[in-house]
């Protein structure tokens, strides 16, 4: 089974920064990329069967990333979603929840700190070693 | 125990038989008669409380002179003489005015003559009072008629006030928005149960404007401790309400402020670290111990904005977020704050002084938390270094419901130019020698002052500083209200 992570963030470094911490986990990984939730809504339905995890930024230019969580929710896709945000604000937290995200995640500038955000996450889907 | 109302109301009573024998003149036609069916206590009142009554009720007060010197020199043809005025009925007000008549009437000159000084200095005073006041005052009987309407009432509604008194309708009821019109009458009822009550609410004025009002009644009573009558206090809040909402969309720019910080400006911090890192890691070797030297520049730099924004969204957050009000003891959150600081106080050998017994505080616990840890950070960081560092903390009462705090340190104090502004947001006494955002003690006075406390400090160069925190401390618990008013209000 493949290993593959969709991840949608407006920010190209950001998403070079994540794609950089994902690659880390020590496990051969795929990542399918977009930059907008318009693109993040077909690399849902296209890859809905296969995905092992979604990471999805909350402020997207065209949308927020919690209205991707829903969809995934909607379809019943059965594999984890995490939204992030760079505010790490209460509300932005319920709103990630409320949409049916597995977890929300502050973007926290501290690399060792974002990895051990992810890292629970990443070894209870068997991304980790 | 007769209350201050009705004693006031009892004395109003008496002086207004005689405010009737004062008032000669031609009869004319009774116009208030729904006034007229509360005699004893509208007079009162009307003499009580000022001119736009005493204006309406001359007419009656002068027929009623004449009757009262045609029954006294005629006897017994008083009910005629009453129903050719126009009073018809009522017949026990009427005595009880025309027994206090004869009582006065019968005592000395003297007597009448300082009675009559002290009914005009008391008009007097009452005129000036309602006709300045910019309130409405009116007085409901007890079936909510109108018996007393003072001239602001007719700029507040664009009713004159002989309309409101006259009509049959309930022009003071008609006039409140249909959504609010049960809430007002419920507090009416409150107060015509014997209960002092704020409502507010709208009105459509005459004009075809929606006002904003608040109305305070309060019941008063007979020298049985009845209900007899409601007084209502009425006063315009549209342009406060105006007022309030500015703020109120202020603060949502704010708020959106905060939130573009918290987005917009912690991005790019993101950006700046995470590659810092990344190059750091990935590209060691390349980079050489020059390279790496630089780098190290772009990530403090990176820390430095990154801390100085979340001191800016921690004083954004108190203006724009309330905190929760809570009965805090003031001994854990110390013993929590120390607990926090323990390697600074431990490498700079610091003493912390703190009393065993501490009051408790009514606020939020995390404002809490902030004000004394910027308190006690604040004495460590700027510690003097020729002496071990002494911060003693201590408390003593201002009032029942106010405690003062003292925080004292042996530090290097502050420069006497800029202790005036060292409250304010982004200004330091010390230069960058110290690190620090100026915004510490900026939110501590936003959550002091927050409470309806006050910070201040005292200090000396060289010798230390004393700052001075006055906070609430927890209310007595409010006594549980009647069921009866309960019941009445929901």
């Amino acid at each position: 089974m493949s290993n593959t992570i969709l991840l949608v963030d407006d920010d190209r470094a950001h998403r070079r920064l994540f794609k950089r911490l994902l690659e880390r986990s020590g496990v051969d990984i795929q990542i399918v990329e977009g930059g907008s939730t318009s693109e993040g809504r077909e690399l849902i339905d296209r890859h809905l069967h296969e995905l092992k995890l979604a990471v999805f930024d909350l402020n997207l230019g065209d949308g927020r990333g919690s209205e991707l969580a829903k969809r995934v929710r909607d379809a019943q896709g059965t594999f984890p979603t995490v939204v992030l945000s760079t505010s790490g604000l209460e509300f932005d937290r319920d709103e990630a929840l409320a949409a049916g995200a597995t977890e929300f995640i502050t973007k926290s500038p501290d690399v060792e700190e974002l990895l051990r955000s992810f890292l629970p996450l990443l070894r209870s889907i068997g991304l980790c070693r | 125990m007769m209350s201050r109302r009705t004693e006031i109301l009892s004395s109003a009573a008496v002086v207004s038989a005689i405010g009737l024998l004062l008032l000669p003149g031609d009869a004319e036609q009774i116009r208030l008669r729904g006034l007229f069916g509360c005699l004893v206590v509208g007079v009162s009142v009307s003499i009580w409380s000022g001119s736009r009554v005493s204006r309406q009720l001359r007419p009656a007060l002068r027929s009623i002179a004449v009757v009262l010197s045609k029954v006294l020199k005629r006897g017994n043809t008083s009910r005629r003489l009453l129903a050719e005025s126009g009073v018809l009925g009522r017949k026990e007000p009427i005595d009880a005015v025309l027994d206090a008549a004869r009582k006065v009437l019968s005592g000395p000159d003297e007597l009448l003559d300082s009675v009559r000084e002290n009914v005009t200095e008391i008009v007097r005073l009452y005129e000036l009072l309602t006709t300045n006041i910019a309130a409405s005052v009116v007085i409901f009987d007890d079936k909510r008629r109108v018996t007393f309407c003072s001239a602001f009432t007719e700029y507040l509604t664009g009713y004159n006030t002989d309309e409101i008194l006259i009509s049959e309708e309930d022009i003071l009821k008609q006039i409140v928005i249909e959504e609010d019109r049960e809430r007002y009458l419920r507090a009416w009822n409150v107060s015509r149960l014997g209960e002092d009550i704020h409502v507010r609410y709208q009105i459509t004025h005459r004009s075809g404007l929606r006002l904003w009002l608040e109305s305070r009644f309060v019941p008063l009573t007979n020298s049985d401790g009845e209900v007899v009558s409601v007084l209502s206090v009425t006063m315009d809040l549209t342009d406060t309400l105006a007022y309030q909402r500015q703020i109120e969309e202020k603060n949502r720019d704010l708020q959106d402020f905060a939130y573009m910080i918290s987005h917009d400006l912690k991005a790019p911090i993101f950006t700046i670290k995470g590659m810092a890192n990344a190059l750091e890691e990935d590209y060691r070797d390349a980079l050489g111990s020059d390279g790496k030297e630089l780098l190290q520049y772009i990530i403090e730099g990176a820390e430095r904005l990154e801390r100085l924004v979340h001191s800016v969204l921690q004083y954004s957050r108190i203006s724009t977020q309330s905190g929760k009000e809570l009965d805090v003891e003031l001994s854990g959150l110390l013993t929590q704050v120390l607990h926090d600081y323990t390697q600074q106080v431990k490498d700079a050998g610091a003493t912390i002084e703190i009393p065993e017994e501490l009051p408790f505080i009514r606020a939020d616990p995390l404002r809490l938390y902030q004000v004394f840890s910027n308190l006690i950070g604040n004495a460590i960081k700027y510690r003097s270094d020729k002496r071990p560092l002494v911060v003693t903390l201590s408390t003593r009462k201002l009032s029942a419901e106010r405690v003062v705090i003292e925080v004292a340190d042996n530090g290097d104090g502050i420069p006497i130019g800029k202790i005036d502004d060292i409250f304010r947001p982004f200004h330091r006494a010390h230069g960058s020698e110290i690190e620090g955002s100026g915004i510490g003690l900026a939110c501590v006075k936003k959550v002091v002052e927050g409470y309806g406390g006050t910070v201040a400090v005292k200090s000396q160069e060289g010798v230390g500083s004393v700052f001075i925190v006055t906070l609430p401390t927890p209310p007595p618990r409010p006594q549980s209200i009647p069921d009866e008013l309960q019941r009445a209000y929901e």
